[in-house]
């Protein structure tokens, strides 16, 4: 059985969509009883619905994604964010879930992604690439930012932590640092990794110690495959 | 049969933008006939024999004494072998290369060959594991389960030797190490048991290795489910900051994931018998407006092939600060055990460092941890290389002379954690 979600996903599960987890009709008529118990005191029961009036619509000109949220980047057929795809979609005619934006702030986050083409001018020989990399998404929310591979023995945990599966073997535990610049914009130092990093298609590592200012789109390079885009979000 | 229940703990509220959803899952298989496991089950002990187990000669004695304790542990039927092992590895017990099916006979025939063990040679552990690994792959559908002593460093291989072994045996079987005397490396044996699911302990003195043996034998008996996995879905644009084992130990496993789907991830916990385990689950979602919800999580069982149960990680948006400002109360418990753990690792690195500022401050956070959660043991560890002037201050002083066999229980016990004190009890 499968239903289709607000969202327009095919969803196989009836209680949450099996794609973005929103909540489904059948979730009351099947309540999960003996699979989610109660939960513990201290945890209030289901809030009051919360009405959210349709004229709060995002005030950004391009089209955000249904399922992330990300802008369309022009008439893109893929989402930047999640891949989500605008030209076949059922969903761009279903309502959108209306997203509330608060602030005008920028925002900005990074994609990490393994890089095939990075990988292919950059990487010995003796390093495969990843069969499976599923690209990774951070928001930069604070004003320094570590990006490296966590150490137990050092006690370090980067907040962007590359550590996960699979693991890209070139990467330092602590191989750069994202540095909030006074306009809010990012910059990029390598505080001396061991392997260096590279910006767009230039192949001379960045001077270590000496913050390189990121532009909308820049990519950062680093490790044996692993490339770093960084976006600015919503205004 | 064995049944398995999961609950998730959580506080699904979070504040306009938020974006971190943690929550701890208890998963609980519990047998409705216990003792009555008819699971298939292959067992093999590995001991080191290097030249340092003669040294004092009661450490062979002590090993080879224990290694019979277990053996008459075995159950009937069970498939098992004993591997003797220095720079080589040699089989036994059957003195080839495959297991026997454990009986009266076997098992004193087994105990005789383990008897006539000499210490001679050095030590590499990942030939041992090799051919553990060649002795259970004729056994694919049995809950393999092994035990490896040894009192040294893994020293005539190199590294990258003993990873390819690793990760060659990963999923193939589980391994419970355990560490003899004081002249062996916590990080190498931990970095084994984790890979192989199993527990990693210091057994400071030879005569205590006999309970010891006993012990884990009788639990890996007691096994009745293998190969279990939790299968995480997240959905799209999510992202699994991590995914840890919180009690009885402390094991990430977010690193250990295998792919199901682009929204689906497989995590191995290895073999279950009557027990019940926490899990500290931290995940990144795009946020929604306030007044939605979202599925942030489901964390299923996989039991051969099978989701047998599972338990929902929500999220909801609010901005009634009271709802999104409290914490869990099980989320709170396992972040301060993880951070003692942490605390208790960075510590004794620090203090073998000769930071000793760094050291009496980390110890002290730890102390001021294990005494907060009621984790007694831990706190009778930490007695043993710091003064403990004030528990809930955290303040403390190094003791100037550690007996190294403290030092080491601590570190390796420093994972173990307690679970949360049910209100009442």
């Amino acid at each position: 059985m499968s239903t289709t979600c607000p969202n327009g996903h095919l969803s196989e599960t009836t209680d949450y969509c099996d794609r973005c987890g929103v909540p489904l009709e059948d979730r009351s008529a099947a309540p999960p009883a003996s699979i989610n118990p109660p939960t513990p005191a201290s945890t209030p029961a289901h809030p009051a619905e919360v009405e959210v009036s349709p004229d709060t619509k995002p005030s950004v000109p391009a089209e955000p994604c249904p399922d992330c949220q990300t802008p369309r980047v022009g008439s893109d057929k893929f989402c930047e964010g999640c891949g989500y795809n605008f030209a076949t979609s059922e969903s761009a005619a279903a309502p959108t879930p209306v997203r509330s934006i608060t602030g005008t702030a920028r925002s900005w986050d990074v994609l990490v992604e393994a890089d095939r083409d990075y990988f292919e001018r950059a990487t010995a020989e003796e390093i495969d690439f990843p069969s499976h990399c599923p690209p990774r998404r951070f928001v930069l929310d604070q004003p320094e930012i570590g990006v490296g591979r966590h150490s137990q023995a050092r006690g370090t945990r980067p907040q962007i932590d590359l550590s996960g599966a699979p693991e890209d073997p070139a990467i330092s535990h602590l191989h750069a640092i994202l540095l909030r610049q006074d306009d809010g914009s990012y910059a990029v130092i390598d505080p001396g990794s061991s392997n260096g990093t590279t910006l767009n298609d230039d192949p001379t590592p960045i001077t270590p110690n000496t913050p390189v200012t990121l532009a909308d789109g820049d990519r950062i390079h680093l490790g044996a495959w692993t490339t770093i885009t960084i976006h600015q979000g919503w205004v | 049969m064995t049944t398995f229940t999961a609950e998730a703990y959580q506080n699904e509220y979070l504040p306009a933008g938020g974006e971190e959803v943690n929550a701890v899952v208890t998963v609980t298989a519990s047998d409705a006939a216990p003792g009555a496991t008819s699971a298939q089950a292959a067992e093999i002990i590995i001991v080191d024999v290097s030249g340092s187990m003669g040294s004092p000669r009661a450490k062979l004695t002590a090993a080879t004494r224990a290694t019979a304790v277990a053996i008459d542990c075995i159950r009937d039927g069970v498939m098992f072998g004993v591997i003797a092992g220095n720079d080589t590895a040699r089989a036994v017990y059957p003195q080839e290369v495959r297991l026997v099916a454990a009986s009266p006979q076997t098992r004193e025939d087994a105990k005789q060959a383990v008897a006539e063990l000499k210490a001679t040679g050095g030590t590499a552990i990942g030939r041992w594991l090799a051919l553990a690994d060649e002795l259970f792959a004729a056994t694919p559908e049995a809950i393999r389960h092994a035990i490896l002593l040894t009192d040294g460093r893994d020293e005539h291989e190199t590294p990258v030797e003993l990873e390819a072994v690793l990760a060659d045996c990963e999923g193939s079987f589980q391994c419970d190490c355990r560490g003899v005397g004081t002249d062996w490396e916590v990080q190498e044996l931990r970095r084994i048991a984790t890979t192989l699911l199993g527990t990693v302990d210091i057994v400071a003195e030879p005569a205590d290795l006999q309970d010891d043996f006993q012990a884990m034998i009788e639990r890996a008996m007691g096994k009745a489910t293998g190969d279990v996995s939790l299968r995480l879905w997240t959905p799209q644009g999510a992202s699994v900051a991590f995914l840890k084992q919180v009690a009885p130990t402390i094991e990430d496993l977010t690193a250990r994931s295998s792919a199901v789907d682009a929204l689906t991830a497989d995590y191995p916990t290895g073999a279950w018998g009557d027990e019940s385990r926490d899990y500290h689950l931290c995940v990144h979602v795009q946020p929604r407006a306030v007044g939605e919800e979202m599925l942030a999580g489901r964390v299923g069982l996989m039991v051969g092939g099978e989701t047998v149960s599972q338990a929902l990680i929500r999220a909801l948006w609010t901005d009634d600060e009271q709802l999104s400002t409290r914490i869990n109360r099980e989320v709170a418990h396992y972040t301060g055990q993880a951070e003692l753990a942490d605390a208790i690792q960075e510590g004794l690195e620090a203090r073998k460092q000769g930071d000793e500022h760094t050291a009496t401050f980390k110890l002290g956070r730890a102390v001021q941890l294990a005494a907060a959660a009621g984790n007694s043991d831990t706190m009778k560890l930490l007695a043993g290389v710091v003064d403990v002037q004030e528990a809930h201050t955290g303040t403390v002083r190094l003791k100037p002379r550690v007996q190294e066999a403290d030092e080491m229980a601590l570190d390796t016990r420093s994972t173990k954690t307690v679970r949360v004190k049910k209100p009442g009890s």
